[in-house]
């Protein structure tokens, strides 16, 4: 209906007004085309219809609506895309952080390029150089000057190896800043979601939807992504008083994928509340017998052990491990105001009480079989009804549902003060006054109350029969008057029925030589039709036959008229149907009986076995209720989760935090199996600083070992014999030597010529045995049956036994070095400790650096004494080593690493292979971020597809917008003009 | 995509610049390097392939260096021998005459004059071929096999000394037990078998006497033999040797004996001289220096750098006793001609001096052979410096043709990059220019 005669104003009004938010709108979203995680908004606009009938216009047709209204301000967004999205961003983190440190790994250890000639290397061609002045001085061994410039080259080798060691620690100390940096920041934007999901919520009560709030929020919550992979969603939440708001919850995205732990999951928001990532320095060392399931005590269940073993509950008096996993953990979750936030959740398992109480309920089915008749006598304790006589009529007898609210009413009329019975439906539903009433299996006493008895009533047989016939028409020519009466055509009789009431069902009756049944099929009269005179009249007159005349029923009469004069006249009246011959079917009782008791309430105050509660936990605290729900009970075991600081697991996280992570910590071949075993199952594949830290180390140690060890050997003669000290001098003063004793051992190999041992049991009866003799010049089968020998001693041939542990332990004891051994490079450049050699710290040794000791150029002294100042057959060795395959162990470096090998080749060989591993690591990285990014580009280009600012949109818009306000003005002019005219203008005619 | 958005659209177009400014800006850093790749990641496998053709290079470069160096040592090397060559041989017609000439003008100076002339002239030269095996390179004595830091060649009371040995060493003959496998068997100072005697009975002063002649002879007259611990007289052979079927006894009289020491001594002179002619060190002049299975260097890998005097010289003594090196028969050929000056030959003399000046001719064959032998490794040396040369610019190609670009390329490449820079430009232009907001009145 129109509003009024101003109404339109409105509607008008109403117009501009959206037209007005519309503009408001476009302009919000154009001055915000280039703000960051701007939503695209737009007007919902509503068209208004009041309710109700125009004065002057149907109700039913011609309605008119009364303008428009603005319902709200959306966003458009689409959270499947932010999901994508935010799955992609993950991955771009992770790819983009761990390229960029190996990117860093390789401007430190990528050779190419650089050096000498264009891009001879730097440690590449210092191996070279070095090897270049060890050829100066192999052919002029003793010369100084030579061994000079050795050490010059070997010093350049060792200032490289401090150099890239260096840089490695120094990127290792920056990517740690930068881990550390980057977990602030990701606390940072956990405070700040958090903080925002407060204002949100606020807003939101107060109806505000806070559509820029969310904007920040959903800018903050990709930012997250980059960071860690992340689960985000959107639930009601119920603050009280009916009033739903929305929860957003941010949960770790179940990166890990070992299906055993559940930390990757972890909550970091919800609503309110959230969690820190905190860096712990190092952790308590875990008491290994502690049982979460319970909670921790000082005396029998302690989480933590301390420095001796004792197990203890104080964190702070643990002994504490080392973070240098940089492992993670969650703190607690606090709102704002550092409260911390509880969750429960519930499990509901259906009880029986152990006994029913007050009010407790009970149906009882009612059943019926057969029907009643009239007069049947139900009886019910001491209470008899008649059926089809006071109350009980034979329809409420006949239906059970019936009957049962009867027989309810019944029972509650008497003398029953335990239970308040009803019926519902055919079933006696029963409630318990009182606890009393009830015993442990049900109502037993309702149930006696109700037993219940049916007897039958009598019946006497129905009987049918007609009188005689009476003239009551003469018909034509006819005079009932004369004696006898002078019947006529169409002359009259009428017989007049007997008939009992007493009729059922299945009973049967001859008449007229016919057999009838009543009941209700065809040809059959029912049963009331039956008890009813007339209409058996009725019902005979349409079955009886007579040739002379015709059978009507007139009331409880038939009349019989006939059809001829003659038939009157040859038989004064029509013949009298003999009495009917009834037969009664046989009748089978009716019953009624009651069910046994369904409890379907125990009754509020019905009482239960007692339960246990689960144990209590420091994290859980369990309480059992029982609750009936619905008129079931059921026991209620309430988990309520205290957030207790969670410590994230190796692989729990995938983004730029997991990759500065591995970064920071993957050593590849030099983890150790227990780090395989409880930290990360990939480790052995993952490198990261560590990784090539080691490796440089490993190459500083292997260089290093090989060296010093040809340059602590023994003399030997022209066979390659060792040679002892005989204290004896030649003419020029210089000591004469003679051969070692020659010792010879036997050891035993395989098939394949594999070392098998010396001892012939162990290595199994199809070994082989070999003889060795201790001579320079052995095999490597030869050298470790020495070396594995001599712990047991070893007897030479006069008779003497050694007990050295190894060859060059014999050969210190019983040997000669040359005056200018020792080792060349040490782990400090003012010692001669070769223990321990890193690239940090691999030195030219003391004695080398001082002169004390100079390259062994030659151990060879044939027949214990001839001179030979430029034999040089030790550095040849030399130089054969820098290109000699070695193999590397990472069991050298780190003797808990669980790869027993890294690589086999030549010192360059094994740089190559260090950058040609990081070469490809970089390369991959590389592809799968660029993909990954691509991917994200396209994710965020179609998010802004659906939620982004166009300006060709806007400007749309605006002109829509603008002119609907021109419009909606124009209106308002229209009607001001109408009513101008019905107001100052009507009414003036012939003025 | 259901709607194309101001930002969308925009971000989009910076991703896609973005892209083709580093692919820009990867066209000029190759264009500006002149390589191929800059980095492992770029190339892996062409990384590494690079770094070993490099080290190659390097490891070429440092072996022509050594190969160069030994090289010149040969060189010095053999420029003293062909100055010994000549003083031995060849008739140049110089002042200083060459041995063979000296020694036929001793042979055959029937009167004996010129002898001490001609005596001391052979040992001058004598003198100055020890001088001349005697030569340095740098600081190192060229022929003192590997103790280049010791002069090789000393005389010591006119005998020769090889790095401290003797050069004639010899060791003398002695009797042997045919009972006893033929070893030798030891005697007391007396001359009578003593296993624990320190002696061994010199073979060349062996006089045997017919045992049975022995026997008959009056005991008081039989002369000492050789006897065993229980004084039993010992058959031995015509040569001295114990035979227990032998038909002689040694007469001890006047018996020499060596004592076990000397014999050992001159033994092991012998055997370091065997060892020393034979000596070795190796360098590396890129014959690939490898060692085997056992750690010692694969010897076809190495180049013999040992340049030994005695090989040359010749040592130890022949069969007839005479030494076998050149300086010691010279010596010895002066010491004939100086006894033998001033007076015609004595047969013995002659003779002697004779078969020396055969034997001198015999070695100095030996020393020509050798000669030519060392000549020959110096042009291997040569021949191997110029294929270490052409292997080194062989290397340098090859990494070059890894690493360094194709400039025509590489210039076509930055300029298809910097086209497609600019045309994502001009895109820009377009995309921030125009929307329906320009058209609204």
């Amino acid at each position: 209906m129109s509003i009024g005669t101003f109404g339109t104003f409105t509607t008008a009004r109403l117009g501009i007004y959206a037209a007005q938010q519309g503009l408001s709108v476009v302009g919000n979203n154009i001055a915000n085309i280039n703000t960051t995680g701007y939503t695209r908004q737009v007007l919902d606009q509503v068209s208004l219809s009041v309710g109700g009938s125009d004065l002057y216009r149907s109700q039913f047709d011609a309605k008119v609506g009364s303008g428009a209204l603005v319902r709200s301000i959306n966003q458009i967004r689409d959270p499947y895309l932010d999901i994508r999205y935010r799955t992609e961003m993950a991955s771009v983190g992770a790819m983009d952080k761990k390229l960029s440190g190996l990117n860093d790994i390789a401007a430190i250890l990528d050779e190419i390029g650089k050096g000498e000639n264009k891009g001879d290397g730097l440690l590449y061609a210092q191996f070279q150089k070095l090897s270049e002045a060890l050829r100066s001085l192999g052919s002029s061994a003793g010369s100084q000057s030579n061994d000079t410039l050795a050490k010059s080259a070997a010093e350049a080798l060792t200032t490289l190896f401090h150099t890239y060691a260096d840089k490695l620690e120094t990127l290792q100390k920056n990517t740690e800043t930068g881990f550390k940096q980057d977990l602030t920041k990701t606390n940072e934007i956990l405070i700040n979601i958090r903080d925002l999901n407060e204002s949100i919520r606020n807003s939101e009560i107060y109806g505000d939807r806070a559509l820029e709030l969310r904007d920040e929020r959903n800018r903050l919550i990709d930012e997250l992504s980059q960071y860690m992979k992340i689960d985000v969603t959107y639930s009601e939440e119920d603050i009280g008083a009916g009033k739903m708001v929305e929860k957003l919850t941010i949960r770790l995205g179940n990166a890990n994928p070992d299906p055993t732990v559940e930390s990757d999951s972890a909550i970091l928001v919800d609503g309110i509340y959230a969690t820190q990532l905190e860096m712990p320095e190092s952790f308590p060392k875990l008491n290994p017998d502690f049982d979460s399931t319970k909670a921790s005590n000082d005396t029998d269940n302690a989480r933590y052990l301390d420095e001796n073993g004792a197990p203890t509950n104080d964190a702070l008096k643990a002994e504490q491990i080392p973070n240098d996993n940089y492992s993670l953990s969650l703190t607690k979750l606090l709102d704002a105001k550092g409260r911390e936030w509880l969750n429960s959740s519930t499990v509901q398992k259906p009880i029986t009480p152990a006994q029913a109480g007050t009010n407790a309920q009970y149906t009882i089915d009612l059943t019926k079989t057969g029907s009643f008749v009239a007069g049947d006598k139900i009886t019910m304790g001491s209470q008899e009804f008649i059926v089809g006589r006071g109350e009980l009529s034979l329809d409420i007898a006949n239906d059970p549902a019936q009957l049962a609210n009867f027989l309810a009413g019944k029972i509650n009329g008497r003398q029953n003060k335990d239970y308040t019975v009803t019926a519902n439906n055919g079933k006696l539903e029963l409630i318990a006054k009182n606890p009393g009433a009830v015993g442990s299996q049900g109502p037993n006493a309702p149930k006696d109350l109700l037993a219940v008895t049916v007897e039958m009533a009598n019946r006497t047989t129905p009987t049918l029969s007609f009188r005689n016939p009476i003239l009551t028409t003469p018909g034509v020519n006819g005079d009932p008057t004369a004696t006898p009466p002078v019947a006529a055509v169409a002359a009259v009789y009428t017989m007049a029925l007997n008939s009992s009431k007493n009729w059922r069902d299945g009973d049967t009756f001859d008449i007229g030589g016919q057999t009838f049944t009543v009941g209700t099929g065809a040809g059959q009269i029912s049963e009331a039709d039956a008890n009813d005179p007339e209409k058996m009249a009725q019902f005979l007159a349409g079955q009886l036959t007579d040739a002379d005349y015709t059978i009507t029923a007139n009331g409880s009469n038939l009349v019989f008229t006939a059809n001829t004069a003659g038939a009157a006249a040859n038989d004064a009246s029509p013949a009298k149907p003999a009495n009917a011959t009834v037969t009664m079917p046989a009748r089978t009782a009716p019953t009624v009986s009651f069910g046994a008791p369904q409890q379907t309430d125990a009754g509020s105050d019905a009482t239960f076995n007692p339960t246990t509660p689960p144990n209590d936990t420091d994290e859980t605290t369990y309480k059992v209720t029982q609750q009936q729900i619905n008129g079931q009970w059921y026991e209620v075991t309430t988990a309520i989760y205290h957030t207790q600081p969670i410590n994230l697991d190796d692989n729990d996280l995938y983004g730029s935090l997991q990759a500065s992570r591995e970064l920071l910590t993957e050593a590849g071949e030099f983890s150790s199996q227990d780090t395989i075993d409880n930290v990360d199952e990939s480790a052995a594949i993952k490198r990261g600083i560590p990784y090539y830290r080691k490796s440089l180390d490993l190459l500083a140690r292997q260089f290093a070992q090989q060296y010093n060890s040809l340059n602590n050997g023994h003399l030997v003669d022209e066979n390659g014999n060792y040679l002892q000290a005989t204290g004896k001098k030649d003419d020029k003063g210089n000591p004469i030597y003679e051969k070692l004793p020659e010792l010879t051992i036997k050891y035993y190999v395989d098939a394949d010529g594999n070392y098998l041992g010396v001892d012939q049991t162990a290595a199994g009866a199809n070994a082989t045995e070999v003889t060795a003799t201790l001579n320079k010049n052995m095999t490597d089968n030869e050298t470790k049956a020495f070396n594995d020998q001599f712990p047991k001693g070893v007897t030479d041939a006069d008779g003497n036994t050694y007990t050295a542990d190894s060859i060059k332990d014999y050969l210190d004891q019983n040997g000669v070095q040359p005056d200018d051994v020792g080792n060349l490079f040490s782990n400090q450049g003012d010692t001669n400790d070769a223990s321990n050699i890193t690239a940090a710290n691999i030195s030219v040794s003391l004695g080398w650096s001082k002169g004390d000791t100079h390259i062994v150029t030659s151990y060879m002294k044939p027949f214990g004494e001839v001179e030979n100042t430029t034999q040089s057959e030790n550095v040849s060795h030399m130089i054969s080593m820098i290109d000699k395959p070695l193999e590397y162990n990472p069991q050298d470096l780190d003797p808990d690493a669980a790869s027993t090998h890294l690589f086999k080749g030549s010192f360059n060989d094994m740089m190559d292979n260090m950058c040609s591993v990081l070469g490809n690591d970089r390369r991959s990285t590389n592809v799968m971020l660029n993909t990954y990014y691509a991917s994200a580009v396209e994710l965020d280009t179609g998010r802004d597809s659906i939620s982004g600012v166009d300006l060709n949109d806007e400007a749309m818009n605006m002109i829509q917008y603008q002119k609907a306000y021109s419009a909606a003005c124009r209106l308002m002019t229209a009607i001001d003009e109408t009513l101008d005219r019905l107001i100052n203008n009507t009414g003036l005619a012939g003025r | 995509m259901i709607r194309a958005t101001t930002g969308g659209v925009l971000r989009g177009y910076r991703s896609n610049l973005m892209n083709s400014f580093i692919t820009l800006n990867n066209a000029r850093k190759t264009m500006l390097t002149q390589r191929n790749f800059n980095s492992y990641a770029e190339d892996p496998a062409a990384a590494s392939k690079s770094f070993q053709l490099r080290r190659a290079r390097m490891a070429t470069q440092s072996q022509y260096n050594i190969c160069d160096d030994t090289y010149r040592k040969y060189q010095q090397g053999v420029s003293a021998l062909q100055s010994v060559n000549q003083m031995i041989a060849t008739e140049n017609g110089s002042e200083l005459a060459t041995l063979k000439d000296a020694a036929l003008r001793v042979l055959n100076d029937p009167s004996g004059d010129a002898r001490a002339a001609l005596s001391k002239t052979l040992s001058q030269i004598s003198d100055t071929i020890i001088q001349s095996m005697n030569t340095k390179y740098g600081d190192n004595f060229v022929f003192a096999g590997a103790d280049g830091q010791n002069v090789p060649f000393e005389i010591v009371d006119n005998k020769l000394y090889y790095r401290g040995i003797p050069v004639d060493a010899q060791v003398p003959k002695v009797t042997l037990d045919a009972g006893n496998n033929n070893a030798q068997y030891t005697v007391d100072a007396a001359g009578n078998i003593d296993p624990n005697g320190q002696y061994y009975i010199q073979a060349d002063s062996v006089s045997a006497i017919d045992a049975a002649e022995f026997d008959a002879m009056d005991p008081a007259d039989q002369p000492q033999v050789l006897r065993d611990a229980s004084g039993a007289a010992v058959k031995v052979d015509a040569d001295g040797n114990i035979d227990p079927n032998g038909a002689f006894y040694l007469n001890t009289t006047n018996l020499k004996t060596v004592s076990q020491e000397d014999y050992e001594t001159c033994q092991k002179d012998l055997a370091k001289l065997e060892y020393l002619a034979d000596e070795k060190y190796f360098v590396d002049i890129g014959l690939g220096f490898k060692e085997n299975i056992k750690g010692e260097l694969i010897e076809a890998s190495g180049f013999n750098a040992a340049l030994n005097g005695l090989t040359y010289l010749g040592y130890g003594v022949d069969e007839d006793g005479d030494p076998k090196n050149i300086y010691s028969i010279v010596q010895k050929l002066s010491d004939i001609a100086a006894r033998a000056q001033d007076r015609p030959w004595t047969e013995a003399d002659y003779n002697e001096f004779y078969e020396l000046t055969g034997k001198l001719e015999d070695h100095s064959s030996e020393f020509n052979t050798q000669f030519i032998n060392t000549d020959a490794s110096t042009t291997k040396l040569k021949n191997n410096l110029e294929l270490l040369e052409e292997s080194f610019y062989t290397l340098q190609e090859q990494y070059s043709e890894l690493e360094d670009v194709d400039m025509a390329d590489a210039i076509t490449s930055f300029i298809w990059a910097q086209y497609c820079y600019n045309a994502a430009l001009k895109v820009g232009n377009s995309i921030l220019s125009e929307s329906l907001i320009d058209y609204l009145n």
